[in-house]
């Protein structure tokens, strides 16, 4: 049904196996230099988050978050505790003790910003999968039908699409506090209404083709058609747009932290490292700022990089 | 002040001989002579007269040192080089929106003020408070009846004389309860408007109901600006006739004030010529963050910073252009909770959060050692009501064993509202929330902008509010402390926290001046620094 578009290096006849289709795309990434050198550094972040700590292998630390001191985790990667404060040595530079210096309270820069990398990088994922299913849903929706409600939804989202992102943000956040949830829930409302225009112009575009006929006229439910007909088949764009996305939510959530609206402190949330930071700039110590901004900077780049080099790979078979 | 004057208030001598005896100390006597009356030099030789020779039991070796400093510096600042005159002088500072003096609610509004419109008294920087545009005052016996004598000759920008009808107009003001004034506080359960009376062009006499002996440093509550008898109700109009050496050329909220001198000014400076001695003052208005002051302040757009931070500080101690002089002030991170709400109506609780704080770690986090260890009492040591304590001890454990004898089910969730504007605060916070851990407290930081945290201070059930400097207690202690006459916690009262003897209704003591130890219970905090930051 789906193969119409679809070049053989996706999507063989038989279905392959789930490490299959993994091998599949890996292998198509490994075709472009772009493509790795995103992989590496997204890699490098995604390997100091998991091993930050041994949270990984003791799941009491996931429920009790591990930083309301009921539950102590052991560092690995991160080699000290981020909240916890060493007598006396605030503000000091890199050294041998703290590979990246200490902020003003005196705790380790390397280990919040590794454990910082955690909180980005679950965030950031999750707020565009919730934005994708959304806005993948109104945009099928108003693609599909056509008519009336699409006139609706789209010009409700255009609406949204009129404020700045940013200012939506700091609307949301102002209005609900900020916490995790509350971050997750402003890139999602903010990102939502791209995605759905984005989904709309592909599904007007696939609901044309003869496979949609096909399965009309067999009688499927407008829901079957548009979930498993049209949707797999938009996945190229899909997937390139929401790699992007997540590179802006990081973004995003960095900007957040930064204008004091993002995880309350101590969280070691990169943002409030640069706001926090940037004040003792004037007094000779960049490095929480630098490294903050760094990581950011170095994660964002990866992100694009990645969906850079995937959008050349696919491209190459349109 | 005058030095006609034959009477002495009755206290004086009394006082004289408690200072002789070493019951109080030095500054406490020159305080409590000059505000009965007793002009500043007087006072000053009166103290001389009453010291004892050997060094008082009771006074402290560092309070003694301190009495001694404010002295000096009173009697060398007149000596200081020859009088340049001319010349602008550029503030950093923030510009918000005011409109009637009498609701002034930060020390920055009356700032740009303070050259165009003046006080009645002037407490100076060694806490003794002077006559401003009274020439003097006196006190009854029982301290109920003031008598307040103006300043002769002293002509508004328009022309007029500085008359009673002035002062008159301004303590309705003040005391009217919808201007919404904070000094209406101040004067709960001594005096309504019908206690003030004109005794002539030049006497204003306040009959009040209970002896009050801070009457001259209540004048000098900083919302009490003197305005004339004609004022429109917007300070900002450039309409209002002033008394000060400088008139106000410009008002834009969040951008500039400019204030000019004027011709006809009452004072004259040591050079024999009237003041001022400035050509100008603009006040620069670069936003809320501290880093464009300093930007500024090295790049020369500004000449001085009001209200520096800890921050500031930094980026500027090492600056060979700039000179840091250490001043300790009352100025202060009050960690305070609400004592009406759940589980911080039980004393135990309260008292388990306070021995959660290693003030020395916390001093040291949020302002890199800079300042005054918290006791525990809303009072600093520049303060002459101040007495020396102990600092209280951290203590997880006992705090721990304090929750449980409460019966709180631990880890016991705390919210603390801060600031994220003034990052030692939240440093406080953070490092509060470290430190209670093993207590069994989980506190999380309740973040907001500044403004928003002005907006619920003293609503929220657990914050670190800043409060400024006040020379004296007695200014601050009525403020933030007291019910009023129905029994209700006084607006700024955050805490909730109300005792009948600590409330004026009825009166505790004669003067209302003294503070035991210890008895502030709740209010207590960090105790910081202030700096003067001004270019050479």
């Amino acid at each position: 049904m789906a193969v119409i578009e679809q070049p053989a290096t996706l999507t063989a006849p038989a279905r392959p196996s789930v490490w299959g289709r993994i091998a599949a795309v890996l292998a198509l990434l490994g075709r472009s230099r772009v493509a790795i050198a995103g992989l590496i550094l997204v890699g490098f972040w995604v390997v100091l988050a998991i091993f930050a700590d041994d949270c990984i292998i003791r799941p009491a630390c996931w429920v009790g978050g591990g930083s309301d001191g009921t539950v102590v985790s052991t560092p690995w990667l991160a080699r000290y505790s981020p909240f916890e404060q060493f007598r006396g040595r605030n503000l000091e530079g890199p050294s041998a003790d703290h590979w990246l210096g200490t902020d003003r309270n005196g705790r380790d820069l390397w280990a919040r910003i590794v454990q910082g990398s955690r909180i980005i990088l679950v965030l950031a994922p999750i707020s565009v999968l919730i934005a994708l299913a959304i806005g993948g849903t109104l945009g099928l929706i108003a693609g599909y039908f056509g008519g009336q409600i699409d006139e609706l939804l789209m010009r409700v989202l255009d609406a949204l699409m009129a404020f700045p992102q940013i200012l939506l943000y700091l609307i949301i956040i102002a209005a609900l506090g900020p916490s995790a949830v509350n971050v997750v829930l402003a890139i999602t409302i903010a990102g939502a209404p791209g995605i759905a225009r984005l989904v709309r112009s592909l599904t007007l575009d696939i609901k044309t083709r003869d496979y949609v006929a096909a399965a009309q006229t067999r009688g499927e439910s407008p829901w079957y058609i548009m979930f498993v007909e049209i949707l797999p088949n938009a996945r190229g764009p899909i997937i390139i747009d929401a790699m992007l996305r997540v590179g802006y939510a990081v973004f995003a959530i960095g900007t957040l932290g930064f204008l004091g609206l993002g995880l309350p402190p101590p969280s070691p949330d990169w943002g409030s490292i640069v706001n926090t930071g940037r004040k003792f700039i004037q007094a000779g110590h960049p490095w929480d700022a630098l490294w903050a901004s760094l990581s950011i900077a170095s994660l964002v780049v990866g992100l694009n990089l990645l969906a850079d080099g995937l959008s050349e790979e696919l491209g190459r078979y349109r | 002040m005058s030095e006609r004057r034959d009477r002495v208030h009755p206290a004086v001598p009394e006082a004289q001989e408690q200072l002789r005896q070493g019951r109080i100390s030095r500054r406490e006597f020159l305080r409590v002579a000059t505000l009965l009356g007793v002009s500043a030099p007087a006072a000053y030789v009166l103290a001389a007269c009453g010291t004892p020779t050997a060094t008082a039991p009771t006074a402290a070796p560092a309070a003694a040192a301190a009495t001694e400093a404010p002295a000096a510096a009173a009697t060398a600042a007149p000596a200081m080089g020859a009088i340049k005159r001319g010349g602008t002088l550029r503030v950093g500072i923030q510009v918000p929106a005011v409109d009637h003096p009498a609701r002034f609610s930060w020390v920055f509004d009356s700032n740009e003020f303070r050259q165009v419109f003046e006080y009645l008294t002037e407490t100076g920087a060694d806490n003794i408070t002077r006559p401003y545009l009274l020439e003097s005052w006196e006190a009854s016996d029982d301290l109920k009846t003031w008598t307040l004598n103006l300043r002769k000759g002293i002509k508004w920008s328009n022309g007029d004389e500085l008359t009673s009808e002035d002062v008159l107009f301004n303590f309705k003001e003040w005391l009217a309860p919808e201007t919404k004034s904070s000094i209406l506080g101040l004067w709960e359960g001594f005096l309504t408007i019908d206690g003030v009376e004109a005794k002539d062009d030049y006497t204003v006499v306040l009959n009040l109901a209970a002896p009050k002996l801070d009457v001259p440093e209540t004048l000098f509550h900083y919302p009490a600006q003197i305005m004339h008898r004609s004022f429109n109700g917007d300070l900002t109009t450039l309409s209002n006739p002033s008394t000060g050496p400088m008139k106000l050329d410009e008002f834009k909220v969040g951008e500039r004030v400019k204030v000019s001198k004027r011709e006809g000014y009452w004072q004259n400076g040591e050079d024999g010529s009237p003041l001022p001695y400035l050509d100008a003052i603009e006040y620069i208005d670069l936003g809320n963050d501290q880093t464009a002051y300093v930007a500024a302040l090295q790049g020369g757009q500004i000449d001085t910073i009001y209200d520096p931070t800890v921050d500031t500080f930094l980026a500027l101690r090492n600056n060979d252009k700039i000179t840091v002089e250490p001043l300790p002030t009352a100025q202060v991170r009050l960690l305070r909770m609400r004592v009406d709400i759940e589980p911080w109506t039980d004393v135990r609780v309260r008292n388990a959060l306070k021995m959660c704080q290693d003030r020395q770690a916390i001093l040291d986090n949020a302002y890199f050692g800079q300042g005054d260890l918290g006791q525990d009492v809303h009072v600093a040591p520049v303060q002459p009501e101040y007495a020396p304590m102990d600092v209280p001890a951290y203590d997880p454990e006992g705090a721990k064993a304090l929750l449980e004898e409460a019966g709180v089910t631990t880890p016991l969730d705390v919210s603390i509202a801060v600031g994220t504007g003034w990052t030692d605060v939240v440093t406080y916070a953070e490092s509060l929330k470290e430190l209670a851990t093993p207590a069994g407290f989980n506190i999380t930081l309740d973040t907001m902008p500044n403004s928003s945290y002005w907006d619920k201070w003293a609503e929220v059930p657990v914050g670190i509010t800043p409060w400024t400097h006040r020379p004296l207690a007695v200014m601050l202690l009525p403020l933030a402390y007291i019910a009023d006459a129905e029994g209700t916690p006084v607006p700024w009262n955050e805490t909730r926290w109300v005792d009948q003897e600590f409330t004026p209704h009825p009166l505790p003591d004669l003067a209302r001046h003294l503070v035991r130890p210890g008895q502030g219970g709740v209010g207590w905090g960090l105790g910081v620094g202030g700096w003067g930051l001004c270019t050479v």
